[in-house]
């Protein structure tokens, strides 16, 4: 049954979830975690919180996937989650006035010792910038850019994430654009 | 850990299984309703039994084979609960939360 | 904070052609052909937008496989709440007993016994109507996936037989009706050679 499950579209999995089915769950975590972890990664710097973030998603899914209107929307739905903790990951360790990255935490941006050597050699010029620029780039207009281009969310849904106007997210995001563009072809 | 209780009601015909008759939790990978407290020995007996007022309570939750007839199943189990904890006055609330085969049997001897 | 070069000799900005591309939205869509500064404009986003694809590439794949231990580790510390739905009612000898089977063991069991069914996997299963008042009528309404290549409609008219086998013999609903769904073809996954 596992591997028929492997190859059913998202909405039959999330109504079996939804109905009960513990191997239908963890079919849509294999499915979708990477891209969570992916994500919660870029979004908190932190491989060690990334996991923990993703756990918490797949905790809070479980207990709320009867509640998903549009079972085929799924996926965005585990991405959105995804952002929310990450961001309240955040908005936590902020609060706790460490400005420091003295936490042995390794940047999102480093290859961790975990990674296989494949990882490194999927970097390149490109990205390289792109990250030294992302970095670079004011809180709020990198986790809109975050939010946008790697968890795959709409205006409307980074509004509810950061609790802001969609015409904030289109503004942020716009300058988050134009400051990245700048910095990436004065590197090139 | 079983206790008589227990055996009485795995022994009616068609029950798969006994389960915690509060709380259940699933774990992955795999097995619905593999319950976090069955191995341990300090655990309380799966079978609820209370006095409430000269009224004994039994509160059973129970696995049946999908080959069984259900219906047939907890009237029997009500039947057991109620022979096995005679006499007095017995009032026997049985659940059925899974209709599927049964588990493998368990390495240990119970 | 807007930047003083932010507009262009056209008067369009950074931001509009930014919206643009996420939206198709654009005051004067003809323009964008013929301007070269919103040209150039667009351009540069759509480089910025290729390489924000390759970061997410690679961060996808040094986030590693859904088969990895670190997910495997993760799922196996989830304890998952059961969900048992209403309690459906089943008759007993003795008025002081109370005997009654979970919402959840029969979807489950609807849900089994469509699984059987070859080429079929279930989804969404839903007992409409009200199971907790004995006699009541009860709509099984049911989402099938089915694998191409296996006959729709006498998988769904043998899955209803069985379907009505196995709830007359684990409830005692009065069951209106079995509506099947077929909501999904999928192909049948390659061999691997």
């Amino acid at each position: 049954m596992r591997d028929q499950l492997d190859v059913v579209p998202d909405a039959i999995l999330a109504g079996r979830a939804a109905d009960g089915d513990t191997a239908a769950f963890e079919s849509l975590a294999r499915r979708y975690g990477p891209h969570m972890r992916a994500a919660a990664r870029r979004l908190t710097g932190s491989y060690a919180d990334a996991d923990d973030v993703v756990q918490e998603v797949l905790v809070q899914a479980w207990q709320q996937l009867d509640t998903l209107r549009e079972p085929a929307a799924v996926k965005g739905w585990l991405l959105r989650l995804t952002g929310s903790r990450s961001i309240d990951l955040l908005r936590r360790r902020r609060n706790h006035a460490s400005l420091t990255t003295a936490d042995g935490e390794a940047p999102a941006d480093t290859v961790s010792p975990g990674a296989g050597p494949e990882t490194a050699a999927v970097a390149s010029a490109g990205i390289d910038s792109l990250k030294a620029a992302l970095s670079a780039l004011p809180e709020e207009q990198r986790r809109c850019w975050i939010l946008k281009e790697i968890n795959g969310q709409s205006y409307e849904e980074i509004a509810r994430t950061l609790n802001i106007s969609p015409a904030s997210v289109r503004g942020r995001l716009a300058r988050a654009r134009i400051t990245l563009v700048r910095e990436m072809e004065d590197w090139r | 850990m079983t206790t008589a209780l227990q055996q009485a009601i795995m022994a009616v015909d068609g029950v798969t299984e006994v389960f915690p008759a509060r709380t259940l939790w699933q774990r992955l990978p795999g097995r619905a309703a593999s319950l976090l407290q069955r191995n341990n020995a300090d655990a309380p007996p799966l079978v609820e039994v209370r006095e409430d007022g000269g009224r004994t309570e039994a509160t059973v939750r129970i696995g049946v084979s999908p080959d069984a007839r259900t219906p047939e199943v907890v009237r029997a189990v009500a039947a057991a609960v109620r022979s096995h904890l005679a006499p007095g006055n017995v009032a026997v609330q049985v659940t059925v939360v899974r209709i599927a085969a049964g588990p493998p049997p368990v390495g240990r001897e119970g | 904070m807007s930047m003083p070069n932010d507009t262009f000799e056209c008067g369009h900005t950074l931001e509009e052609l930014s919206l643009y591309l996420d939206t198709g939205e654009f005051p004067d869509p003809p323009h964008l052909e013929s301007c070269p500064e919103c040209r150039n404009g667009l351009d540069s986003l759509r480089r910025l937008s290729a390489a924000g694809d390759e970061l997410f590439a690679s961060d996808l794949a040094a986030a590693g496989s859904g088969t990895d231990d670190w997910l495997k580790d993760i799922l196996a510390n989830l304890a998952l709440e059961l969900r048992p739905g209403r309690s459906i009612p089943l008759s007993s000898d003795d008025p002081a007993d109370t005997l009654s089977e979970t919402e959840g063991s029969i979807v489950a069991l609807v849900r089994s016994v469509a699984d059987s069914q070859p080429g079929a996997v279930a989804g969404k299963v839903r007992l409409e109507g009200d199971v907790t008042v004995p006699g009541s009528p009860v709509a099984v309404r049911l989402d099938l996936a089915v694998l191409f290549g296996h006959a729709l409609m006498a998988s769904a008219a043998s899955l209803r037989q069985d379907l009505a086998e196995a709830l007359a013999r684990h409830t005692e609903l009065n069951i209106s009706a079995i509506d099947i769904t077929i909501t999904d073809v999928i192909d049948a996954p390659r061999e691997e050679s």
